[in-house]
């Protein structure tokens, strides 16, 4: 019995031991590496502007961003407008430049002249 | 501008559109969907689109409209806050094929294998310039319309590492990181870029100029061409499907953008930074971007009947742009500086200019121009501006003026062979600045 107990003891011990070992080696297995990725920028949130209470009375301008086909495209939304919704005034305009271009001109005018925004960014 | 605005783009730009306006400080921009496309669409379908539905929501585009512009706004709306973006240093601890696989599934590689950017190969990389690991070498963005991010020396080092450089070749990588100009514009035409290195670098770390100096046979051309691509995709965020790469196809010269060494040795001309203004003895690396379309021409100049008319097709055939890019073999270039009398660079673009053109009316076809140039034209800018107002029959020249049309000499004198690239000029910088 005395023989057994020793044996199961040796037994215990090797197992242990080899799972300490095993888990030593994976743990140094295991490595850092640097991130790849670059700095970008804090995000600086920008609130959206007041909204209106209604359309009717309203001028909205319609800008075309300059997309080829976007020319169609706001002229059907200018008839819908008109069809449906005849208090309100629409004013197609198209933005100078190209479509990275800023226009503050325009927008200067929109702010003096109109109430709100409809701007096509597609294609 | 303080008006409310409702802004509406086609349905195939959402992941586009939402990842810029909330990196802009609007995530919650109230965008309006339309089914894409618009542009060559019948005028009958353009109507039912105004008065159909918005398919990422189901409502009717026009009541989006309406809503977009007079619905209060909620508090989040009127308050979008401020986030600090940080980007830890580390990643891990993990095992190697762990890392392997997030990197992939981040995106942060190409799909291909990469050497892990452990703290020993990093530093090892700085090794290769005298420049300090937290100094900020510059900025790059997708394109115009996406915000910049910036990145340090040890950045570079990091994304070198991956792209499998050795430390002899960190200068030019440094250099072509300090033009902040990125790899794959985010153009739906699917762009890529061209690396073209000069000076005395090339043979100090063993660049080829010679036979496949632009294809896979070279250790110094493949990785440095890679590493631009990767730093391009990691330090300015670039080369993310819908977000921050829209090319329609995709471009297979994007692995490595086509990076090689100019022959200069078997040129007859000065080399192309020289050209630039730059002295023959610096090391300089230029980039050129595009689309990088290209039409070849075998064995021309050694045929002596129409030559010339010939090269004019091939100029002509060649899709609009401002410049094109001709690369040559030193065959070619022998050719024309001894035996047809271009003994100058000047004298073979100032001919190629006078000889090559298109009508005006073919020239306000095409889409690119009408979208990037007739803008410019109208507020006065040449020679667009002339352009736009002679009649349609008119012929104007194929590029914007002899300058543009840029020539290198490269490859083995196996066949004289040579190409005509649509790739812009972006920018040249000094290699030697980074050693």
């Amino acid at each position: 019995v005395k023989k057994q107990i020793s044996w199961s003891f040796i037994g215990a011990f090797l197992v242990s031991s080899l799972f300490v070992a095993f888990t030593s080696q994976a743990e140094e297995a295991k490595i850092a590496v640097l991130n790849p990725r670059g700095q970008p920028p804090p995000i600086k949130g920008i609130p959206l502007a007041p909204r209106l209470d209604t359309l009717a009375g309203k001028t909205v301008y319609i800008i075309d961003v300059r997309f080829p086909g976007t020319e169609i495209l706001f002229d059907e939304m200018q008839k819908w407008f008109a069809a449906n919704m005849p208090e309100l005034k629409t004013v197609i305009r198209q933005k100078k430049g190209d479509y990275f271009e800023n226009d503050p001109e325009l927008w200067a005018e929109i702010k003096e002249k109109g109430h709100a925004v409809i701007m096509g960014v597609g294609h | 501008m303080g008006v409310p605005t409702a802004p509406i783009i086609t349905d195939r730009f959402v992941g586009l559109v939402k990842y810029k306006a909330e990196t802009m400080g609007m995530p919650l921009l109230r965008f309006i969907f339309i089914p894409h496309p618009i542009s060559g669409q019948p005028h009958s379908l353009i109507r039912e689109r105004v008065a159909g539905k918005d398919l990422t929501t189901g409502k009717p585009v026009m009541q989006e409209i309406i809503e977009a512009l007079t619905k209060p706004l909620s508090a989040d709306e009127k308050n979008p806050g401020y986030i600090q973006r940080q980007v830890p240093r580390l990643v891990g601890p993990d095992a190697p094929e762990n890392l392997e696989r997030l990197f992939l599934k981040n995106g942060w590689t190409d799909g291909l294998p990469i050497v892990l950017p452990t703290e020993e190969r990093v530093a090892a990389m700085l090794q290769g310039t005298s420049h300090k690991p937290d100094e900020v070498v510059g900025k790059m963005a997708p394109s115009g319309a996406h915000e910049a991010w910036s990145y340090t020396v040890e950045k570079v080092a990091v994304n070198a590492v991956m792209a499998g450089c050795k430390p002899e070749y960190f200068p030019v990588v440094l250099a072509i990181a300090s033009t902040g100009v990125i790899s794959s514009w985010s153009s739906t035409s699917s762009q890529a870029s061209m690396v073209l290195v000069n000076g005395r670098i090339r043979k100090e770390i063993g660049m080829n100029w010679g036979i496949g100096a632009m294809g896979p046979h070279n250790h110094a051309n493949a990785t440095i061409g890679r590493a631009y691509q990767l730093l391009s995709r990691n330090l300015a965020g670039g080369l993310d499907p819908e977000k921050t790469y829209l090319g329609t196809y995709g471009n297979n010269l994007a692995y490595n953008n086509v990076c090689f060494a100019e022959n200069e040795a078997d040129s007859p001309w000065e080399p192309f930074h020289v050209t630039r203004g730059f002295k023959p003895e610096e090391s300089v690396v230029s980039i050129f971007g595009g689309y990088g379309g290209h039409l070849q021409i075998l064995g021309i100049f050694n045929v002596e009947a129409d030559w010339q008319k010939q090269l004019i097709r091939v100029f002509e055939g060649t899709a609009t742009s401002d410049s094109i890019l001709w690369t040559m073999d030193p065959l070619v270039a022998k050719t024309l500086s001894k035996v047809k009398g271009f003994e100058t660079k000047k004298k073979i673009t100032q001919w190629v200019y006078d000889h090559t053109g298109w009508p005006a009316g073919e020239y306000w076809s095409y889409s690119t121009n009408l979208l990037f140039k007739k803008g410019p034209a109208e507020k006065g800018v040449e020679p667009y501006a002339t352009w736009l107002k002679v009649p349609k029959d008119t012929r104007i020249p194929r590029v914007v003026s002899p300058d543009s049309i840029h020539l290198i000499v490269v490859g083995g004198e196996t066949n004289s062979f040579s190409s005509m690239w649509n790739w812009d000029y972006k920018k040249s910088a000094s290699i030697d600045k980074w050693r």
